[in-house]
């Protein structure tokens, strides 16, 4: 979560996937995409973390923006699923969303990026491969 | 920071009707929760004191001058019936908005 | 019990810090209602009629007595009082103020309850039955389960914002008392033939405006993948669910549009990508830890005991009422579960004062090993009652007034707080219930009557189950007047069954004489010891429908 970006303007050849796609098959050209913006038409509408947590799993590297009605509080969920950015052109209260991604230090569920899980911490020795908790 | 007013900040309208019924506008305090009622130029506790008007609107629009940094929530529309000067809600959900529970717990 | 270690600890504190600054930023309009709304929903806080209500969720509905003390100070320090237990093993306040909820939370932390995702379009609290670990032909204890699902679920990043609310439901028994076909996920404690425990997994359950009974999705689902084929469910579930209309978002409606086949087929291709990653399940020695929370106490009872059971049982027939009807078997020899009606007669189903918490508090302390159960009924349980104790406990609850002899009985209703307190109710739903009590409130009548339940909602969100009430009963609007919808044959155990409606509605009043037609009816058709489901299920809605419209 530390180089989670907050980003004003989208780089135009962002490819954007609309939040009615479920993304059960992946393509390679979209695996191969440098950036992926995803959708929140109104911010109760979850599809895109979903979305998000397939794009990862089948894996994507590059750089997964969170657009749309995108809100400060929900900061550390994007980040949890696998976005790396959001954009939103509203004035986003950064300080809000940086104690939103560093507020937990524990979760009960591994995120997509390499963190322990409250699991892994209670059992040290657990090998990674069966350290559980959710697949996030 | 300027707070944009919501879209929609009615629970629920109340549907035009071919009759004209008096409205009052009702709402909650945001720190206590407790009803109020909207008075022409700020908020009572007493129905009493609400102001009437056949028009809705015109009444939500005045209230949006008293209600700083969104301090009263939950507005909604309510008929009131007017009887030798006392304000009476129309149904039964807004006799109890006003008089509280029907049942008292012990 | 389970208990607390120092994450939980920490998670519950970093979220109470999270949702004071969300209160704190709502009061200076630094964020709008419209923003907070949802913020608060997530931590339990509702906006009703006369004030803001507070829903803490009481995890599979075991607490303890230090637990009970708690809520006792809450509802005096903060409330008016009182507290109302739900049919969601949940217990609510009806006046706390915005400003105090966030001490409120501070407070309960101390006791490792909180207020997390009893509300908005996340995963709820999972219920349990409410015998779970001591029901004499029990396969498995559920709530270790229970526990293992409530921390999974808590701040999952991709569930926060699902179609609609996401309940699931436990039971380790086959009797089921736990409503597990009325959820959208319901599971079973089974064994395979190799005697291994596992799930049967049901789908798509659900009541309210389109009542329900949910699909088997999975027969035997062995144990240790409880938390990757629910990750399975509930992604399928967030990506295809409806989002055009509310009244069609919740998992049934998906189930039944896409068909159980297509479903279940989706859902397993989505979990062999968990089971791949390996993931989500749990390691053993994590599940194992949990699970070790909730193994039998030791009964080694010293006692309060100063009565023989049989011999006040044989000679105090007010006692042995209450024991026929609230006294459930035991796993252990000598040992009892027993219901606390919280149906007092002209009392508010569910309610329950300050001072009658500490007392229950301290019973459990003399009797029940310190522990409680919520139960979906809005009553209590003890759980671990030594026989002989019974009659000393019996007494004391007289005396703070939860004594009644009523489990399972005509006057045993379950009532949503309606439109007393509730900002979406179309009527009033306590009055029903106690009307209807009064009306029967003759014991021997009501021991004559025998097993009826009869479960009464304000509105069509079907708060108190009315749809699966032996009789159920619908508060709907008609121009501002309350008016009452009658439905009779519905059933929330694992004979489940939809009620249907007998007809036009009627006023409040008639509503009583009409559930009164309803049961003497009952009482002239019924054959041997037939229960009023049974013979309503034998003779169906005709004679029903003659008595009360003719």
């Amino acid at each position: 979560m530390d180089n989670f970006l907050i980003l004003k303007t989208l780089d135009k050849a962002a490819r954007r996937i609309e939040n009615t796609e479920a993304l059960e098959n992946i393509s390679g050209d979209i695996l191969s995409s440098k950036s992926i913006v995803l959708n929140f038409p109104s911010f109760m509408d979850g599809r895109a973390y979903s979305q998000a947590r397939r794009l990862r799993r089948a894996g994507y590297k590059g750089t997964l923006i969170a657009a749309g009605d995108v809100r400060a509080d929900q900061a550390r969920q994007y980040a949890r699923v696998g976005f790396s950015a959001i954009f939103s052109k509203n004035n986003f209260d950064g300080a809000i969303s940086q104690n939103d991604l560093t507020r937990f230090t524990d979760h009960y569920q591994s995120s997509a990026s390499d963190e322990q899980s409250i699991y892994h911490k209670r059992f040290p020795n657990t090998a990674a491969k069966e350290s559980g908790g959710g697949a996030f | 920071m300027t707070i944009a007013i919501p879209k929609r900040p009615l629970r629920r309208r109340v549907k035009k009707e071919k009759k004209n019924y008096n409205l009052a506008l009702t709402a909650n305090h945001l720190f206590s929760g407790k009803v109020v009622y909207f008075t022409g130029s700020g908020w009572a506790n007493l129905l009493h004191d609400a102001a009437l008007s056949l028009d809705g609107d015109s009444l939500i629009s005045q209230a949006q001058n008293y209600i700083k940094n969104e301090s009263f929530v939950g507005l909604e529309l309510i008929k009131i019936d007017k009887l030798y000067n006392q304000l009476i809600p129309l149904t039964t959900k807004e006799k109890i908005r006003l008089s509280g529970p029907s049942i008292i717990y012990n | 019990m389970y208990q607390y270690d120092a994450f939980d600890h920490e998670i519950l504190q970093k979220r109470i810090e999270e949702f004071k600054s969300q209160v704190k930023r709502r009061l200076s309009g630094e964020l709008s209602e419209e923003e907070f709304k949802p913020l608060r929903l997530m931590n339990g806080v509702y906006l009703q009629l006369h004030a803001y209500m507070l829903r803490i969720a009481i995890p599979y509905g075991t607490f303890s007595s230090d637990q009970m003390r708690k809520f006792a100070h809450i509802a005096r320090k903060y409330d008016r009082g009182y507290g109302h237990f739900t049919t969601r093993q949940n217990i609510q306040y009806n006046w706390p103020r915005l400003t105090d909820i966030p001490t409120i939370l501070e407070e309960l932390a101390e006791v490792e309850l909180h207020a997390i995702q009893t509300s908005g379009n996340c995963i709820r609290n999972t219920t349990a039955d409410q015998l779970a670990g001591v029901a004499k032909h029990e396969i498995a204890d559920p709530r270790g389960y229970a526990e293992i699902i409530r921390q999974w679920s808590t701040f999952h990043p991709e569930f926060t914002y699902l179609p609609r609310k996401f309940k699931i439901a436990i039971t380790g028994d086959t009797h089921d008392r736990a409503a597990i076909r009325f959820h959208d996920i319901g599971l079973e404690i089974v064994k395979n033939k190799s005697q291994e425990i596992g799930f049967k997994v049901l789908v798509g359950g659900g009541l309210g405006r389109t009542p329900i009974i949910g699909t088997v999705i999975k027969e035997f689902l062995p144990e240790k993948h409880l938390l990757s084929y629910l990750e399975a469910i509930l992604r399928a579930y967030n990506l295809d669910g409806r989002r055009d209309n509310k009244y069609k978002a919740r998992i049934k409606i998906l189930v039944q549009e896409t068909g159980i086949e297509t479903y279940r087929t989706t859902v397993e291709q989505e979990w062999k990508e968990i089971l791949k990653e390996g993931r989500t399940d749990l390691p053993l020695n994590a599940q194992i830890r949990i699970l070790e929370h909730f193994t039998l106490p030791k009964y080694s009872h010293k006692g309060v005991t100063s009565y023989n059971f049989s011999d006040f049982y044989a000679a105090d027939s007010d006692f042995a009422r209450w024991i026929n009807h609230n006294m459930h078997d035991h796993k252990i020899e000598n040992y009892a579960a027993v219901t606390i009606s919280l149906k007092p007669l002209k009392g508010i189903p569910g309610d329950i004062s300050a001072e009658q918490m500490d007392g229950i508090a301290s019973l459990a302390d003399l009797c029940s090993l310190g522990e409680i159960r919520a139960t979906h009924e809005q009553n209590l349980v003890f759980p671990h009652v030594f026989k002989d104790d019974l009659p000393a406990l019996w007494r004391d609850l007289e005396k703070i007034g939860l004594a009644t002899a009523n489990h399972g009985l005509i006057s045993d209703i379950i009532a949503c707080p309606g439109l007393d307190y509730c900002a979406l109710a179309n009527a009033r739903s306590i009055p029903i219930a106690q009307e209807i009590a009064q009306r029967f409130d003759d014991p021997e009548r009501m021991e004559e009557i025998g097993e009826l339940k009869i479960k009464v909602s304000g509105c069509i969100n079907a708060c108190a189950h009315h749809h699966v009430g032996h009789i159920g009963i619908l508060g709907v609007d008609k121009k501002g007047v309350e008016a009452y919808q009658l439905m009779l044959g519905g059933s929330a155990d694992e004979k489940a069954s939809i009620g249907k409606i007998t007809g036009a509605s009627f006023d409040a009043e008639e509503i009583i004489d009409a559930v009164e037609a309803t049961v003497d009816l009952y009482l002239t058709l019924r054959q041997d010891n037939e229960r009023f489901i049974d013979t309503y299920n034998r003779v169906g809605m005709a004679p029903f429908k003659e008595v009360l419209y003719g």
